[in-house]
């Protein structure tokens, strides 16, 4: 690039050698780490000193010690960039190339966390299915077995009754009251309980172990109490379900805000005037936290789908899939104004003019010549959008997201989503598991996190990929 | 679509207009009122938020659980909200104070600035001034991925990783105990990468504006390139830098998922980043997941929690929109 300018080449062998600034360097470093820890921790103690808790003197030594080994290297390198100018020069080059790579080792450590927390649910899960089909069918065995104990306990009191018996006559009457009325009622009992735990056993009992199983089986199934038989299939349904609503609300809306701004505001002074509150709105907007949206769709919504509900035949949910879809419209509209206004602000004047100019009304220009050509940037911010509302949560905290569904979510029923699913499953507790704990929810959390990743991941690689493209594409 | 693209040279010639002037007209108004609806969409958004927020605190500050307060209730409420030293909405004899949230929303966001505002400015720097045109095409796009991250991975980065495997050790080598597994620290740091995408990139926007004379002026007059970037075009583009600084920290307010996460939401009125307590947003996350009563005083402190989050984000964006206008003008 012309615009970076280097250090002239004159200068640089001017400049000291940096081995005289390592003195006064380590000096000014070392009091600069000093005394903002020793600061910090004092501001500290008597912060827990005014409100009348304990303070003692290796919590400050051990505090400030800590505080020292994070800021020293970090005073020292100052220090030593401050007295030379050479090294400063030299330096910066590095700390940049840090700086910049460290965002790229957080993308790394997030993944390899990510799969390494997978790999562990794939680990444990088989573990705990094969626990769990055991205990499956001992319930049956078990039964089993009590109802032959049970059997045989009847029958031995059958024939001590009977050797009580009188005559033969009476004997039969206890033979045939045994056979006929007390056996079989004991045994449609006992059976039922047995056909409880038959029908769990049969339903619970998963045969399929392997890798490629288990992770069918997460991705079609439904919330559940243990962790194993736990997936994520009403998540990704109600992810998809409000990608889908997004882009059919949020991105036709946006893209006619963004026109309006960029092609129509400045007829007139009262469009001007208009144009400018709504574009310092839109900013503005951009900037409202996610989670107060939910305070706006968790009612306006909310009360949309109970005035609905008097005209539908069929059920609605005050709080369904629609509303939440909504809501997220509405959060990602920005998002697409923003990304549509620099794509059609990049496409330059001349082509209007010249559309103007072979007779095409303002419509016609905007429609044949600017928006074809703002297309590839319209659709990288349709796709932000897009990623965007599938991977916010928030708002659809306050619209009751977080509860177990256990169902194909309709546009009318309750929902969940695959963030919420995550969030729900991320804190709880760890399980004791062959006198070792182990974080199973987590990993569900983690094998969660991975597919949301992958599917956010890929959105945004798209959009990217598809903005540079066009970049490099149009040049006029 | 794609042939226009391919050849934006020749745009495509509009099909003949077969249509009276009038009806011409006419279609091309509708199309205007049509757009302006879905541009004032916007406006009634704003407003609905403000007006639900608004009736909200108002329900909060005038009704105890649908009594209404007498005149001096209410200005007891008024002063405990804005100076009291204890929030515990959800409990018997509540008091809502809404210090502590505030410091626990204030000491997050210092943190994600300690940690962000550096390396955002630096990698920024780094982009603009001194990487290679090849560098730039890698770095840009992986931090943009970074920022598509949903913010309840972050979240679920900082419980289940950043804070028992890595704050913790480190922690308890020094003989201090860290909250495990909230506290606000790993929020904080969570948040911090978070904005770093933010902050280096409206920076990097900021400083490649900067004209290339300075540059040049700086050099011939024998700064090294150090001291080119740290003194005259980082000055230069302050305004664009700062705006960017508010919008990022303006962002770590507001951030919800990955903190109600990391640093859980019991409310404490302190400032110990090692503690976890609750934040604003933590907060409005606890009421809404929880079963309380619509209507009740309870539910209602989430509204005045809202609106108190609202105008601070408000505030910020105002002031980085006016702060982002003067730089504008000066260069361009």
């Amino acid at each position: 690039m012309s615009d970076r300018r280097e250090t002239h080449p004159a200068l640089r062998s001017t400049l000291p050698s940096w081995r005289a600034a390592i003195g006064p360097g380590l000096l000014w470093g070392l009091i600069f780490s000093v005394s903002i820890s020793v600061g910090l921790v004092a501001a500290y103690g008597f912060w827990h000193v005014l409100r009348g808790e304990a303070v003692s003197a290796r919590g400050f030594v051990f505090g400030a010690a800590a505080l020292n080994a994070v800021l020293f290297p970090i005073g020292a390198l100052a220090g030593i960039m401050r007295y030379s100018r050479a090294f400063a020069d030299k330096a910066f080059v590095g700390l940049g190339m840090l700086a910049t790579c460290f965002g790229l080792a957080m993308l790394v450590l997030f993944f390899g966390q990510m799969i390494w927390d997978t790999k562990k649910y794939f680990r444990y899960t088989p573990q705990m299915i094969r626990e769990h089909n055991e205990m499956l069918r001992d319930r049956v065995t078990q039964q089993e077995n009590i109802i032959l104990a049970e059997m045989e306990k009847t029958k031995a009191e059958m024939h001590a009754e009977m050797k009580k018996a009188a005559d033969d006559q009476e004997r039969a009457e206890i033979k045939e009251l045994f056979e006929k009325e007390i056996l079989p009622g004991k045994l449609s009992d006992l059976k039922k309980n047995a056909d409880d735990f038959i029908q769990a056993r049969n339903a619970g009992v998963r045969e399929d172990l392997s890798g490629w199983g288990i992770f069918v089986f997460f991705l079609a199934n439904g919330p559940s109490n243990v962790p194993q038989d736990a997936g994520i299939f009403p998540a990704l349904i109600g992810s998809l379900y409000i990608g889908l609503i997004t882009i059919l609300f949020a991105v036709p809306i946006g893209i006619g805000a963004a026109i309006y701004l960029e092609e129509y505001k400045s007829k007139g002074r009262m469009g001007k005037i208009l144009g400018g509150i709504i574009q310092i709105n839109i900013n503005n907007l951009a900037g409202v936290p996610s989670v107060v949206y939910g305070i706006l769709g968790g009612w306006a919504f909310v009360q949309m789908m109970i005035g609905l509900q008097q005209y539908a035949p069929w059920d609605i949910a005050p709080r369904n899939l629609l509303g939440g879809g909504l809501t997220l419209a509405l959060l990602t509209l920005p998002v697409v104004i923003v990304a549509t206004q620099e794509a059609i602000r990049a496409v330059p004047d001349s082509i209007r003019h010249g559309a103007y100019a072979v007779g095409a009304t303002h419509w016609q220009t905007i429609r044949f010549q600017v928006l074809p050509l703002a297309w590839p940037g319209i659709l990288t911010g349709a796709i932000l959008s897009l990623s965007r509302a599938i991977g916010e949560a928030a708002p659809l905290v306050l619209f009751g997201a977080l509860l177990f569904v256990d169902q194909t979510p309709g546009l009318f029923q309750r929902f969940t989503v695959l963030p919420m699913q995550i969030f729900a499953w991320a804190d709880r507790p760890a399980v004791l598991m062959n006198g070792e704990t182990v974080e199973v929810w987590q990993h569900n959390a983690a094998f969660a996190s991975l597919v949301l990743l992958v599917m956010l991941l890929s959105l945004n690689a798209a959009a990217i990929w598809m903005r540079n493209r066009a970049q490099q594409r149009l040049k006029w | 679509m794609s042939t226009a693209v391919a050849s934006p040279v020749v745009p495509q010639p509009a099909p003949p207009v077969r249509m009276n002037r009038s009806r011409q007209k006419l279609i091309e108004a509708a199309i205007e009122w049509v757009l302006f609806g879905c541009a004032s969409l916007s406006i009634i958004i704003t407003v609905a938020i403000a007006a639900l927020v608004l009736t909200g605190t108002y329900e909060f500050f005038m009704y105890q659980d649908e009594r209404p307060l007498a005149w001096g209730e209410v200005w007891s409420r008024f002063v405990q909200f804005f100076t009291g030293q204890h929030w515990n909405a959800g409990f018997a004899n509540a008091e809502y104070g809404i210090l502590p949230l505030l410091f626990g929303t204030l000491c997050v966001a210092l943190i994600a600035a300690a940690v962000a505002l550096p390396i955002g400015l630096t990698t920024a720097i780094y982009l603009s001034e001194y990487a290679s045109p090849r560098m730039r095409v890698i770095a840009k796009p992986t931090l943009e991925l970074l920022a598509g991250i949903p913010t309840v991975v972050y979240g679920f980065f900082a419980v289940a990783f950043l804070t028992p495997h890595v704050l913790a050790p480190v922690f308890a080598f020094f003989g201090m105990q860290i909250g495990n597994p909230y506290n606000q620290l790993a929020g904080g740091i969570v948040v911090g990468i978070m904005i770093i995408p933010m902050v280096a990139s409206l920076s990097e926007d900021a400083i490649r504006a900067v004209p290339r004379s300075l540059r040049d002026g700086a050099i011939a007059l024998g700064a090294t390139k150090f001291e080119t970037s740290l003194k005259v075009t980082v000055p230069a583009a302050l305004s664009g830098i700062t705006a960017s600084f508010i919008l990022a920290i303006s962002r770590a307010i507001g951030e919800t998922m990955a903190v109600s996460l990391a640093c859980g939401d019991t409310a404490r009125f302190t400032l110990n980043p090692l503690e976890g307590f609750a934040t604003m947003t933590s907060f409005i996350v606890r009421i809404a997941k929880g079963d309380v009563r619509v209507g009740s005083t309870d539910y209602n402190s989430l509204f005045a929690v809202a609106a108190v989050l609202f105008f601070m984000t408000l505030c910020l964006n105002i002031v980085a929109q006016k702060v982002l206008k003067r730089y504008r003008m000066v260069y361009q």
